[in-house]
């Protein structure tokens, strides 16, 4: 029962408030109640009438008793008469048990109506509330849009402040721009006659770079043929043998000095004894036919 | 400003100078070496012309060109550069002989005149006189190597066989040294006597004869001094070849009345047959690593050179193609050359050679009739056999193709010439 009552509390309550009212329509059917509990409930005209319903019966009881007592001859009417007394007071509980049972529905109704009037009042009061809160939350709003007027017309001031400006710069830069432009077609001008010139320059450089390099290649020719004729010997060499000679000569092609290097692994003593030789017999070498490509240093990559 | 800096840097451009000259030398090309080979000092007194040995020597390897010494240099005792160097000679040796009691010492000494330096200086001391020459050709060595980065084989042994119709015995097979000295006479019979091979390790020789009008092959052991018969078969016996790895004899049997190629087990002692075609299958010979053996057959018309693997994994294959006449090959003992007869029209036939890693070939002699062809143990030379004037000579090539020179050897005709391999320098025959 507890556990009903804390998961499910509405529904407990309402499972009781039935089964009270069940339990009260069988006991008011049954008048199993005493009827002070009925006066307690409540109509007063409706007491008034039982009070005198039974008085009355009480008034007949003694007048029956009375009738018992003095008249023993007619009992038999009078049991009769009894009888639909008894019948007649039945009919007349019964009768009250109805209009008890439409009072109890009318206060049923009664307070239901009560209810509804009571939730009613709170609804009303519940909608004054949201109306003033809704008046409240008007007054903001209308203040905020106020402010924000204000501040519109701030800035539209402020932005024709700054179109204004704009309009003057605008006017500082296009000629400004007229004055570069100007600048900038002369630097053009003066550009265009620098290519000019660096072109024919470059074609200058470029006939001059081909004659040294005619020049240079017969010269290297040269050179090669001579040490090409000393480079002979009767070694046996690996075929991806490889030295570099490095040579100095003098204006006469007369080789001062030489430095063999980067000899690789299979270069052997007698590759490298070779290309010495070849060096060698070829000094002099031949002289170059435009001092212009004369070197005095000569790198010689020997291989086998 | 950038396009100003790019101006002043292209007015600049052509007076800036590069600093050096490259130059790229290629391929040598391999030539006789001029070489002088001074009178050794004491040379008088031992009787033995050293220089003259080693001078010969130089000759016969093809590698040099001798330089005939002139007065004023033939005294010379200590190097004088200008002076060689104005008669052309590269290379001088110059040596001493000087007799200590019953022995000599020898220093032998290699210049450069070109660098003016001393290259080799050698020495051997407590010489015996009989064992002069030898130490003659082992100088030439000790010098071949120094110039050429080869192991000289001055010192090595030949092995060939003589014919002389003049004497009881006919035919001899002989050993020498490469000059012709110092000969040995192995065997001499009244029947022919063909094709000495050497071992591998230079203490046997190998060979046919015909004896009682039979055919066998025997093996001469030089530490025993005593020969033993390998075949006996009817028919032909002949061509013995000792594989490079010692373990095996191939030669020629005609079992079944058709020359056919067969392998001797040392081990095993047993033969087994290599060929079977109905051609002629002849003149065998091993490959370096002594698993195949070639041989020459005509089994497609004329004689051509076929390979067959000893344990028969492939079928025999020809490999020579060029001329309707290749025979008789024979490899060096790396395995990069290999060298044969070869004849266009099946006339003037001449030594081929190939070499193996560049796939080149090229003949190495002029001659009417060149036969027998045998690599030095250098693989530097080949050795061969020709007819001049119905006499049989010998003639020694250089593998780079220089003028081929004559060996006189021994009185005679001499033919079938074997070169010893590198270990008969050390033994004395």
């Amino acid at each position: 029962m507890l556990e009903i009552f804390f998961k499910k509390p509405l529904v407990f309550f309402i499972s009781l408030v039935l089964h009270l009212g069940i339990f009260y329509v069988f006991a008011e059917s049954n008048n199993i109640f005493p009827k002070s509990l009925d006066n307690k409930i409540g109509l007063e005209h409706k007491t008034n009438k039982k009070i005198k319903i039974q008085d009355e019966i009480a008034k007949k009881n003694n007048l029956q008793k009375l009738d018992l007592k003095t008249d023993l001859v007619d009992r038999t009417l009078v049991q009769k008469a009894l009888k639909n007394e008894k019948n007649k007071q039945h009919k007349r509980i019964a009768r009250s048990a109805k209009l008890q049972k439409k009072a109890l529905e009318a206060q049923i109704k009664a307070k239901k109506a009560e209810e509804l009037e009571k939730q009613a009042q709170i609804k009303a009061k519940r909608l004054q509330a949201e109306i003033k809160i809704a008046s409240k939350k008007k007054a903001n709003l209308e203040k905020i849009a106020k402010e924000r007027e204000k501040k519109a017309q701030n800035l539209n001031n402020e932005l024709k402040k700054i179109s204004k400006k704009k309009q003057e710069l605008e006017l500082q830069v296009r000629s400004t721009q007229e004055t570069v432009e100007n600048e900038l077609q002369k630097q053009d001008d003066i550009a265009k006659i620098n290519d000019t010139l660096i072109q024919e320059q470059e074609q200058l450089n470029n006939q001059k770079e081909k004659v040294l390099d005619d020049l240079s290649s017969v010269y290297k020719a040269s050179i090669l043929a001579q040490v090409q004729t000393n480079w002979q010997t009767p070694a046996r060499f690996n075929d991806n043998a490889t030295c570099n000679v490095e040579i100095k000569q003098d204006q006469t092609g007369v080789i001062l000095d030489y430095k063999v290097s980067d000899c690789n692994s299979v270069a052997t003593k007698q590759f490298q004894d070779a290309v010495e030789t070849a060096i060698k017999l070829s000094s002099p070498l031949p002289l170059p036919p435009s001092p212009k490509v004369f070197d005095p240093v000569i790198v010689f990559e020997f291989r086998k | 400003m950038l396009r100003v800096f790019y101006f002043l840097i292209l007015l600049l451009l052509p007076t800036l100078g590069f600093s050096k000259i490259y130059i790229t030398i290629n391929e040598s090309v391999t030539n006789v070496y001029p070489i002088a080979v001074l009178d050794f000092t004491g040379e008088k007194e031992s009787k033995v012309k050293f220089s003259k040995i080693i001078a010969n020597d130089m000759r016969i390897s093809g590698q040099f060109r001798i330089v005939k010494n002139k007065e004023e240099i033939k005294g010379l005792r200590e190097p004088n550069y200008p002076l060689w160097a104005q008669d052309k000679v590269q290379l001088v040796i110059l040596g001493e002989i000087v007799k200590k009691n019953n022995s000599y010492s020898i220093r032998v000494q290699l210049y450069d005149s070109i660098r003016e330096v001393k290259v080799l200086d050698e020495s051997w001391d407590k010489v015996s006189k009989k064992d002069l020459r030898r130490i003659a050709h082992k100088a030439s060595d000790a010098i071949y190597e120094r110039i050429t980065g080869v192991k000289g084989v001055f010192s090595t042994k030949i092995a060939y066989v003589v014919y002389n119709r003049k004497g009881y015995y006919k035919y001899r097979l002989e050993i020498s040294d490469l000059d012709g000295e110092n000969i040995k006479v192995i065997v001499k019979s009244r029947d022919s006597i063909r094709d000495p091979s050497w071992s591998s390790k230079g203490r046997k020789i190998a060979y046919s004869i015909t004896e009682n009008k039979k055919s066998k092959i025997y093996i001469y052991d030089f530490d025993t001094k005593r020969k033993s018969l390998i075949t006996n078969f009817t028919g032909i016996n002949s061509s013995p070849t000792f594989s490079p790895d010692g373990k095996h004899l191939a030669f020629v049997l005609s079992l079944n009345r058709n020359p056919d190629i067969y392998v001797y087990s040392f081990k095993t002692k047993k033969i087994k047959r290599l060929t079977f075609s109905q051609a002629i299958d002849t003149e065998p010979e091993w490959a370096s690593d002594s698993q195949s053996v070639y041989f020459t057959s005509d089994r497609r018309g004329g004689p051509q050179i076929f390979n067959i693997d000893l344990e028969k994994r492939f079928k025999p294959h020809r490999i020579t193609f060029v001329g309707n006449y290749n025979a008789r090959v024979r490899f060096s003992e790396d395995g990069n050359y290999m060298t044969w007869i070869n004849g266009p029209n099946g006339v003037n036939l001449n030594i081929a050679i190939k070499d193996l890693r560049r796939n080149v070939q090229y003949l190495l002699t002029d001659d009417y009739l060149a036969e027998s062809p045998d690599f030095a143990p250098n693989g530097d030379m080949v050795i061969y056999s020709l007819s001049s004037n119905d006499k049989g000579l010998l003639g020694v090539v250089s593998v780079r193709g220089q003028k081929s020179l004559r060996i006189s050897v021994s009185d005679g005709n001499i033919r079938d010439p074997s070169w010893g391999p590198m270990s008969t320098s050390n033994y004395v025959y």
